[in-house]
């Protein structure tokens, strides 16, 4: 302390005030920079312990300057700029505080919550604006926490224009409708005032948590991109996640989602005219488009193929019949593999016979392929043999369920030198699967290669990507390897 | 006119300084003990007489007077003059009186010690940041220095000039005003019996934290017009500049009489923190001097003469 109390005490809880606001504007930059997402736990107790500073700085004052006269404080903050300026940031702050627990982030919602807690913005610069005006002559201190503040919020608008629009929230299942005897339609509301900015065909990835533990899942979204009240997803129940869906998909639910993600996208500028192929459930992010055109009222011309085995697989029928009557552009062809007697549709494949037919002219068109590994390869060699060159042919990649367990796959060496493990690992799984199988840590979201969370330096070894749309070219030019869609063609040292 | 007593208990004198700065230290834990200056080496002040425009409140303890300072050569915060002015030379020192003078001359400090007889004067001492002090001062009215110099008939101000030497002050750079600091006072400001010229505190010479070897004290104004470690005294015709008015002309007057109805643009001076307590206390009008300076400003708006 020195010689006056009141003064150490006002001026040692503002900074540190000051301080936590800039420990917690510097969470979000930190962990992109670092690659140290986990960084977002400690991101409310930065920003209680800056509120509790705040807090004290805010009774000292009002206790030891102003005596607790609220009418002489009152006065002091109408009159000086730089009080009026403190007491700003501390009243910003306060629903912040209140609001910083994970059950007012749910009754917000996702979206809302952020863009209340953006106010912390304003009180740091406010924060830094009250110190500027306070000295008298030696700016040097409160010149350096201004730029602090202004290079972290600079990081935010950097960040806002490079990397994709996505985020993540909770979504509550608010219905569930059964499609076909193993499809169901998961209806999740959307907080007002908060559309998802979706491209028709993106998709989310869901973060279930199945007896405690964490599975993640991609599914396209198959209702309009353009609703603001709900967004859907039709879901194939197959696997883990079905039979938990089953026992515990219940009205109320809720789920951390990731996204919109993908690239498999419409757009109605640069697509006429368009064929999509749908392969069993791969019609969900087709559907979207389709809806999408509805919605939008899009002048494009619009041929379906939708291979199901038989008639009682096809998803979306009543849509994808009220759809041709709506659209005067749109025509659907099912194909039905193994229909039952009274299918009177198309039997078979969706072979090239059918598609020279029903196509013609390859032209400008653009191809749109959804559905199994299988469907899309034979229908991309029709289309190659047609005529259609690669720019085309639009594919959504990922596949349904895992992958089937290859034994005969060559093993490599893997290492992970910043935890420092060294495992043998399959060139059949991912690298993130290898590395989750060993519990070592790598941050990611969509698992689909599109969001690139998952972004791995490969300080030696080659490494294959599956795809690579989630990789900015200069990360790609710097070693960065997406490990949920990378496996090891040798042995490889990754940074991780 | 009172006569001391030979000999009085300096304040210091109770409990060696070194010891009795320790045992705070103690009471004010770990990181304040860092912050403690090391016990200055002040000479003591022999004779000093009391003088009878002391002030009967109590004293600030000689810790809250020397490690609580504005002194922006030796940087901005009020813990670094302690610890930066430490090997501040003021040996040899000069103060030059010059200007619309008779005999302009120029007084070494020795001089100045002996021009007339020392006396201690307790005075509050109001901080233009709304903290104040009261300090057993020591020295004698600036008057007795002016009149040996024997002011023209031209003088009506006196501009005087702080000491000022990048090499011992590096922090000075960062000071944010123009160096070196420059005050005045009007001359019948100055020639006021309370204007102090002040070599000592505390029965000692002044720390150089507190304005070392010789300052001004000007209690019925704000605590930067008691300019420290003054070299040079010019009589002037008009009125000259002072420092912090030339910063920031809006917040800070020529006159900086301390007024608890004419509030800094950013705080209000109606008020004030006694270094050593908790307790805001009612600022006065000429920080209570106002029985003796009030005359000097009969008729101006001290409002536009802030």
């Amino acid at each position: 302390m020195t010689a006056n109390p009141i003064e150490f005490i006002t001026h040692l809880t503002g900074e540190w005030a000051l301080r936590f606001i800039l420990f917690t504007l510097a969470v979000t930059p930190l962990r992109r920079l670092l690659r140290l997402p986990d960084l977002i736990r400690f991101r409310r107790m930065l920003g209680l312990y800056s509120f509790f500073y705040a807090s004290l700085h805010f009774v000292t004052w009002l206790w030891l300057d102003k005596d607790f006269n609220l009418h002489e404080m009152w006065k002091d903050v109408v009159k000086r700029t730089f009080i009026a300026a403190g007491f700003a940031a501390f009243v910003l702050m306060a629903p912040l505080a209140v609001t910083s627990t994970k059950g007012w982030v749910q009754r917000l919602g996702g979206r809302q919550w952020q863009r209340l807690h953006r106010l912390v913005y304003l009180t740091a610069i406010l924060g830094v604006m009250h110190y500027y005006w306070l000295v008298k002559s030696d700016i040097r201190w409160p010149l350096f926490y201004g730029t602090i503040v202004a290079l972290l919020l600079a990081s935010r608008l950097a960040g806002a224009w490079t990397s994709a629009p996505h985020s993540s929230m909770r979504l509550r299942l608010a219905g569930i409708q059964r499609e076909t005897k193993d499809a169901v339609t998961l209806r999740f509301p959307l907080p007002s005032g908060t559309p998802l900015r979706a491209k028709p065909g993106q998709f989310l990835t869901f973060d279930w948590v199945i007896d405690g533990r964490k599975l993640t899942r991609s599914y396209s979204i198959s209702s309009s991109p353009l609703r603001t009240d709900f967004v859907e997803v039709t879901v194939k129940r197959q696997g883990l996640v079905s039979s938990f869906l089953d026992r515990d998909a219940r009205v109320g639910l809720t789920v951390e989602a990731h996204g919109p993600f993908g690239q498999f996208c419409f757009d109605k500028k640069l697509h006429r005219n368009i064929v999509l192929f749908a392969g069993g459930s791969g019609i969900t992010p087709l559907l979207s488009m389709l809806r999408y055109i509805e919605a939008a009222a899009v002048e494009t011309e619009v041929l379906l193929f939708y291979a199901v085995r038989s008639e009682h697989d096809v998803i979306f029928k009543k849509e994808l019949e009220r759809l041709t009557l709506r659209l005067p552009h749109f025509r659907c062809v099912i194909v039905a593999s193994r229909p039952g007697p009274d299918w009177r549709g198309p039997r078979g494949h969706v072979d090239r016979e059918r598609i020279a037919q029903e196509v013609g002219e390859i032209g400008d068109r653009t191809f749109f392929l959804c559905g199994p590994a299988a469907f899309m390869e034979t229908v991309k060699e029709i289309l190659a043999s047609m005529g259609a060159h690669a720019g085309q042919i639009r594919q959504e990649r990922f596949t349904v369920g895992a992958a089937p367990k290859d034994t005969t796959a060559p093993t490599y060496k893997v290492e992970f030198v910043k935890s420092g493990g060294q495992f043998a690992g399959s060139s059949a799984e991912s690298l993130l699967a290898i590395a989750e199988s060993h519990n070592i840590d790598i941050p990611y979201s969509c698992r689909v290669g599109q969001c690139g969370t998952c972004a791995t330096r490969v300080l030696e070894g080659e490494v294959e990507m599956e795809t690579e749309e989630g990789l900015e070219p200069p990360r790609r030019a710097a070693g960065y390897r997406l490990m949920c869609v990378g496996r090891a063609r040798g042995d490889v040292r990754l940074y991780a | 006119m009172l006569i001391a007593k030979p000999h009085e208990i300096p304040y210091s004198g109770v409990t060696p300084k070194r010891l009795y700065l320790s045992r705070r230290a103690l009471l004010v834990g770990f990181p304040a003990a860092f912050l403690l200056p090391r016990a200055q080496a002040g000479a003591r002040l022999e004779d000093l007489v009391k003088s009878p425009l002391s002030t009967g409140e109590k004293p600030n303890s000689i810790r809250d007077v020397t490690t609580y300072n504005n002194f922006y050569e030796f940087g901005t915060s009020k813990e670094q003059p302690a610890q930066l002015a430490k090997n501040f030379k003021t040996s040899p020192w000069v103060v030059s009186v010059e200007g619309e003078v008779s005999k302009p001359r120029r007084f070494s400090l020795e001089e100045i010690l002996k021009l007339a007889p020392l006396e201690e004067r307790i005075y509050r001492h109001r901080c233009v940041e709304g903290w104040s002090i009261v300090v057993p001062w020591a020295g004698y009215s600036l008057s007795e220095l002016l009149k040996r110099a024997e002011p023209t008939s031209k003088a009506r101000f006196v501009a005087i000039e702080s000491f000022y030497d990048l090499k011992q002050m590096p922090e000075a750079r960062h000071a944010g005003i123009e160096l070196p600091y420059v005050e005045g006072l009007r001359l019948d400001e100055a020639m006021h019996p309370l204007a102090l010229l002040c070599v000592g505190m505390y029965g000692e010479s002044l720390p150089p934290q507190d304005g070392a070897p010789v300052r001004l004290v000007v209690p019925w104004k704000y605590g930067f017009k008691s300019i420290k470690s003054l070299v040079k005294i010019r009589l002037v015709s008009s009125q000259p500049p002072s420092t912090w008015n030339i910063t920031n002309p809006h917040e800070y007057g020529f006159y900086s009489n301390v007024n608890p109805q004419v509030d800094h643009p950013r705080w209000s001076q109606a008020s004030e923190n006694r270094l050593g307590g908790f307790r805001r206390r009612k600022t006065l009008m000429f920080n209570g001097y106002g029985d003796q300076v009030a005359q000097m400003y009969a008729g101006m708006d001290l409002r536009k003469n802030f």
